[in-house]
């Protein structure tokens, strides 16, 4: 009777032993799995956000041009509005900041022209005021439940302009950016398994 | 006084049943613990990949790679210019064992090898100066100051498994199944 009753509960000890395995490497495949769906959604965020580097890069040269070869001539450019034009011409780029206000906002007026082709290339981001903040979502394939939501920001103009061997010269900031990612993470929404229904907790607390 | 006892036969059928019995419980157990011993290699095997990815993600040049302390002890090759592969051998324990490039090349690995990490980071194409320029008025001085590159990323950990060799065959019996593999891009500067 003993021998039988030690017999059942081994037997019962050896599947619990197997399924809890089971379930421990069911659990390591999905981890890899997430990992895997990470870096896909990754490796598209990183070439978005090499095109917006590039249209920030576009943006800043085109700045730094006018202020360099038109705003300091004095020359008339049709591509920009009168009043920024007017207000360019008017800053003393002596008071750097002054200058920077100026300054950043035809920066922006440039960005904003610029996203346009990134609308082209990512139809699904959003652009904030003045097009200069972007957020997008990124998935790994159409039945992939993670998702990478990534929210970057331009930052301003790293130029600062003053006399420098005696010429008018814009000079880089060193260590500055033109951008900022502001979020960058992986996120899923809760499975519908059970559509019928209701919640334990409706996640008030009292 | 009960004289009854169990006859030879009994006790021969009752040692056979618990020896049948026996032998399926302990198939359990040895099944639940290699099912173990793959997800602990499965977890081992991601967690070194992924570490070995974000050691490339937190750089912001080429070379500061191969400086990083999470590669001291790999082997470190650039196959082509501009490309750099770290390749790191490990035991069944996970412990980190010395390579040398003749092994490599000869796929003749260290005895106790069982896991094999190679690192590819590779120029995808050049997509321009990074944009670090300064221009005057006074003419078309234009000077350009770093530039980047795109960067294709590879990590992959490999299950080494022994195969059947021959005397006349030169080369190892390894034959490697590759088991986590990740992608993805960075941007280095020069």
């Amino acid at each position: 009777m003993l021998v039988i009753f030690m017999m059942i509960v081994l037997v019962t000890l050896g599947t619990f032993a197997i399924s809890s395995a089971h379930v421990n490497y069911q659990f390591s495949e999905k981890a890899l799995e997430w990992n895997k769906a990470y870096y896909d959604c990754d490796a598209q965020a990183e070439r978005f956000l090499a095109d917006y580097d590039a249209v920030l890069a576009a943006a800043e040269k085109m700045t730094v041009d006018y202020i360099l070869r038109r705003g300091f001539a004095q020359e008339k450019d049709e591509g920009v509005p009168l009043d920024l034009q007017q207000r360019i011409r008017a800053e003393n780029f002596s008071q750097r900041d002054g200058a920077l206000a100026g300054v950043n906002l035809l920066y922006s007026y440039y960005i904003e022209d610029e996203m346009q082709s990134l609308r082209v290339s990512y139809p699904d981001v959003s652009l904030g005021p003045g097009s200069a903040d972007a957020e997008i979502m990124f998935q790994a394939n159409e039945n992939a439940l993670s998702r990478l939501r990534v929210q970057i920001t331009a930052a301003p103009l790293r130029y600062d302009f003053r006399v420098h061997l005696d010429t008018f010269a814009a000079v880089s900031q060193p260590n500055a950016t033109r951008y900022q990612i502001l979020r960058w993470e992986q996120c899923q929404d809760a499975p519908d398994v059970y559509p019928t229904q209701e919640p334990l907790w409706g996640g008030g607390v009292d | 006084m009960n004289q009854k006892g169990f006859s030879l036969l009994e006790v021969i059928i009752s040692i056979a049943t618990i020896a049948v019995i026996s032998g399926f419980i302990l198939q359990m157990f040895i099944v639940s613990a290699r099912l173990n011993q793959r997800a602990r290699d499965l977890d081992m095997g991601a967690s070194l990949a992924v570490n070995a990815v974000e050691t490339v993600k937190k750089a912001s040049r080429l070379q500061d790679i191969e400086a990083d302390s999470f590669f001291e002890g790999a082997l470190t090759r650039m196959p082509r210019k501009e490309a750099l592969e770290i390749v790191g051998c490990y035991d069944a324990r996970w412990q980190r064992l010395p390579l040398s490039e003749t092994e490599y090349q000869s796929n003749q690995y260290p005895a106790a090898a069982c896991f094999l990490l190679s690192l590819a980071v590779e120029n995808e194409k050049a997509i321009g100066p990074d944009g670090y320029y300064e221009f005057s008025a006074a003419g078309d001085f234009v000077q350009m100051r770093g530039s980047g590159r795109r960067y294709d990323v590879r990590s992959v950990v490999y299950r080494l498994e022994t195969g059947a060799h021959s005397a006349d065959d030169a080369e190892a019996s390894l034959e490697m199944l590759e088991f986590v593999s990740l992608d993805t891009q960075k941007y280095l500067s020069h």
